[in-house]
């Protein structure tokens, strides 16, 4: 048994048909040689050429139908003489490119088919070529015309059949490869037996035979096409090597005329069905296509990438005009890291979605979501794509992205323990903050754990409660503080708030807790220290309280003691002056000289003593706050007459004049009493200390208030003395003190008095060895005195 | 001669003024409580009468009301003797109806003038 292995797809020249029959040129060629020699081939069927080829070589067939002598086949094949030739082609797509040469192709994308002759040929002399192998010429083909690949180099014959089959309308012939193929029949070289008798058969078939053969299969009838047309003649030219020329010339006319009728037949039928198809399609175009407009999708229709119709969404998409996009190779709108990607799923058809780049007319690039679908039209390929604009859609994707990374940096960093407590109160998330509160080695230790675990035991049940009523109302509760215990056993207080929310779908509670255990701490010492605080201050009330008691009993016994001494001190010195006086007025008998003078001076200083006694006893009660004011109106020239009449001996004695300066008739309501005393005082000061010249005493009205002036001629007061004029037992240091006693509380009491009780001032001018000006300012009329109250001040 | 009634419980005043008016010419009654001042100016008619406020028993004051009270002494002359102001004695007294006020102390030299003055007799 001779075992033929045919390429199984290599019509016309040999295949199977649709039922497996082995059919072509080489098949009834064999089928001659097989009468001739009277034996029967076996038909091994194998996947491709480059099966054949291994098949062979591994001794699975013995020989070849057809095939083309190469220097590596030749080394386990022998060949007969060449019985059918064709040229090899340059195929490409309709646009652009001609006149190729195998030597043009460097940089393009060139298919050959694996194991054929060409493709060694391609292999070792253009190494420079992008070559693809595919496993049959049919792919091949439509790789190029679908712009996966740039060329084909195919034999004509096989190229033009398929060229036919597919309607590959796009495809040109562009060139030659200057390359022939000289089919021929190949055997076993360990068979050379074998070889002699196949070609001695081959020689014995007939050229009619060898015709007929030929015209049955390259004559493919209504169905040949421009491309297919340019073929032929390549065909015929190649055919002419080996006297086939007038054959294929023979072949092609009869074609062309078998063509030329039947189309004229089925043209005159199809377009009256046209007619009819035709209006049926305008109405369902005119809706199709304002669909197509109205649709907020973009959307477009192109062939093999190039755009042939688009509607006003795509326009917006890309940016450019429908005249900019309509014809021009989608590819061209595509990002540079789409284009790999978009003609993958173009030439795979695939459906999508899938994304893509594309570049917009302003040069900006925008994601687009791209749906497609391959629709056949009149037999011809064409895709329609739907795009939208997804950049609103990924820029919201994003903006969510970093929401979601902020919160949950915000969640991670937080210093305040975030825990998310779902069913049964289990910890579905905890952030390192309540790690760190509960003293957990690290969040996970907490998940899935009920969260109650690290909360006292007696808080739980308020803490549940009050989860319970948060997920009943829905409502947010203001903050309350537990306590938690950590997993030290130590007990830390936490203020938690919590607030009911969805968690993966599921009702939840999102609690944060602060760690309060310091400020608790601190809370509890400042309320000791204010516990402290407060007792001390009820201890010192109390102390105050009895201080004060003291005092008022102090106060008591001062006014006693002030009470008594006014009259107790005075009633034995009123005693000795008395009768100190009335032996000085010689009525107990005549005293000579030595003893007049000698009891004059236990009289002066008796009355001095008196004088003093009163001026204290007087400060002590105004000090005291317990001197009675008695307002009564009298006229001040009368006060002023009184202190006159005072001073009159005095005056006389030491021969200094008087002069009183008073308006009369100026009528006052005040103490009349405590004034005088402030007046003489000033005046018997004034007599006091003046050795010669005029006191004067002058009345200034000035309205509310008037103002004693009481001016001297005497020694005067130095500027540095003056402040402490009306201080307390100050007594200047003059020449005049010895003879002029006195305790120094006069002008203090003076100024009391003013100040005090007669709601006036006291101020005083003076020039050392000129003298000085004393005043006195009070107010003319003090507020009447309450019925039976004395006034008395606060 | 006049009689005057010298209520006073201090027995070195009651000396002075009692030797001061005599010396003067006039003839004395000594009362040393508010109680006998009463009693002896009721009956035994003085022509005026000098009270010590501060006495033992009776207020001056109180012992002027009953004076200015009784049918027979109401219209005899009252002056009253005080140590040194307590401040509003003066308007007390005044008020209450004496006719006349002496501090103390004494002024020999002064003090018959007063007198006199305050009886309606012209020294």
């Amino acid at each position: 048994m001779i075992r033929v292995a045919p390429a199984p797809n290599y019509p016309p020249i040999e295949f199977f048909d649709e039922t497996g029959a082995y059919k072509g040129v080489t098949a009834d060629f064999l089928a001659i040689i097989e009468k001739k020699l009277g034996v029967r081939f076996q038909v091994v069927r194998l996947k491709d050429w480059a099966q054949v080829l291994e098949e062979t070589k591994r001794g699975e067939a013995d020989i070849w139908g057809e095939a083309a002598k190469t220097p590596e086949r030749a080394e386990y094949m022998l060949f007969t003489t060449p019985y059918i030739r064709f040229p090899s082609v340059i195929l490409t797509r309709k646009e652009g490119r001609e006149n190729l040469t195998l030597d043009s192709l460097s940089g393009l994308k060139v298919v050959a088919i694996a194991g054929y002759a060409t493709h060694d040929y391609l292999v070792e002399n253009h190494p420079d070529v992008e070559l693809i192998t595919v496993p049959d010429i049919e792919t091949g083909l439509k790789m190029v015309s679908f712009g996966v690949a740039d060329v084909i180099v195919a034999g004509a014959a096989p190229a033009s059949f398929y060229i036919e089959k597919n309607v590959l309308a796009n495809l040109v012939m562009a060139g030659e490869s200057g390359y022939t193929w000289e089919l021929a029949i190949a055997s076993r070289k360990d068979w050379p037996e074998l070889n002699m008798i196949l070609q001695k058969a081959l020689d014995a078939i007939k050229p009619e035979e060898r015709q007929a053969i030929f015209r049955k299969w390259l004559d493919l009838g209504h169905g040949a096409s421009i491309a297919g047309k340019s073929l032929w003649f390549s065909i015929l030219a190649g055919a002419g090597v080996g006297g086939l020329v007038i054959l294929a010339i023979l072949v092609w006319n009869l074609s062309l005329r078998k063509l030329a009728t039947q189309r004229t037949r089925e043209l005159n039928a199809e377009l009256d069905e046209r007619k009819r198809a035709e209006e049926a399609l305008a109405k369902s175009e005119e809706r199709l296509a304002r669909f197509f407009e109205a649709s907020y999708e973009g959307l477009f229709f192109h062939d093999q990438g190039r755009i042939l119709d688009v509607n006003a969404a795509t326009t917006e998409i890309f940016g450019y005009p429908a005249q900019e996009l309509i014809g021009r190779n989608l590819l061209e709108f595509v990002t540079p890291e789409s284009q790999d990607d978009v003609r993958r799923r173009m030439q795979a058809r695939e459906e999508g979605p899938y994304e893509i780049g594309v570049v917009k007319k302003d040069g900006s690039t925008i994601p687009v979501e791209v749906h497609a679908k391959t629709l056949e039209h009149k037999g011809q390929a064409m895709r329609v794509v739907a795009l939208q604009d997804i950049s609103e859609r990924r820029r919201a994707e994003q903006a969510l992205q970093e929401s979601e990374e902020r919160y949950r940096l915000l969640v991670e960093l937080s210093p305040d323990a975030i825990t998310v407590l779902g069913a049964d109160y289990k910890v579905l998330f905890a952030n390192p903050a309540t790690a760190k509160l509960l003293g957990a080695p690290d969040p996970g230790a907490l998940i899935g754990k009920p969260f109650f675990e690290w909360v006292h035991p007696d808080d739980r049940a308020g803490a549940a409660q009050r989860i319970e009523q948060m997920t009943r109302e829905k409502t947010q509760l203001p903050p309350r503080e537990y306590r938690f215990l950590r997993f030290d056993g130590t007990e830390i207080f936490g203020a938690v708030t919590s607030t009911p929310f969805t968690y993966d779908g599921k009702a939840a509670i999102q609690a944060i807790a602060r760690d309060i255990t310091e400020h608790k701490r601190a809370e509890a010492a400042l309320q000791k220290a204010h516990h402290e605080l407060e007792s001390k201050v009820a201890e010192r009330t109390r102390e105050l309280r009895e201080a004060n008691e003291k005092l008022l009993e102090l106060d008591r016994l001062k006014s006693l003691f002030i009470a008594s001494m006014s009259h107790e001190l005075r009633t034995p010195l009123n005693a000795i002056i008395g009768f100190t006086g009335v032996i000085l007025q010689g009525m107990s008998g005549e005293l000579n000289a030595r003893q007049q003078d000698q009891l004059g001076r236990v009289y002066a200083s008796a009355r001095h003593l008196l004088a003093l006694i009163t001026e204290v006893i007087d400060i002590s009660k105004i000090e005291a706050g317990r001197v009675d004011v008695f307002p009564e109106t009298f006229m001040l020239e009368d006060v002023l007459a009184e202190a006159v009449s005072n001073v009159q001996d005095a005056l006389g004695r030491k021969g200094l004049s008087l002069e009183v300066h008073v308006p009369s008739g100026l009528r006052l309501y005040t103490d009349r009493k405590r004034l005088l005393q402030c007046i003489l005082n000033y005046l018997s000061n004034a007599v006091k200390y003046s050795e010669h010249g005029t006191i004067i005493v002058a009345v200034r009205d000035t309205g509310d208030e008037v103002e004693v002036v009481v001016r001297d001629t005497g020694i005067g007061i130095a500027e540095d003395a003056l402040p402490r004029l009306f201080q307390p037992f100050e007594r200047i240091e003059s020449p005049l003190r010895i003879t002029n006693p006195g305790a120094g509380l006069g002008l203090y009491l003076c100024k009391k008095i003013a100040t005090e009780m007669l709601e006036g001032a006291v101020s005083v001018e003076s020039r050392p060895e000129v003298g000085s000006t004393f005043r006195l300012r009070l107010r003319k009329n003090l507020p009447p005195k309450e019925a039976g109250a004395a006034r008395q001040r606060p | 001669m006049k009689t005057a009634l010298v209520i006073e419980d201090n027995e070195d005043n009651m000396e002075l003024i009692t030797f001061i008016l005599e010396e003067n010419g006039f003839r004395t009654l000594r009362a040393e409580t508010g109680r006998k001042g009463i009693d002896l100016a009721l009956h035994a008619r003085p022509d005026f009468i000098l009270l010590d406020i501060q006495l033992p028993d009776i207020a001056g004051p109180e012992v002027l009301r009953r004076i200015r009270a009784s049918a027979t002494a109401a219209r005899i002359p009252v002056i009253a003797v005080t140590s040194h102001a307590m401040a509003g004695d003066r308007e007390k007294l005044l008020a209450a109806g004496c006719d006349g006020y002496i501090e103390k102390p004494i002024d020999p030299t002064s003090i018959i003038a007063q007198i006199r003055r305050f009886i309606g007799e012209d020294p």
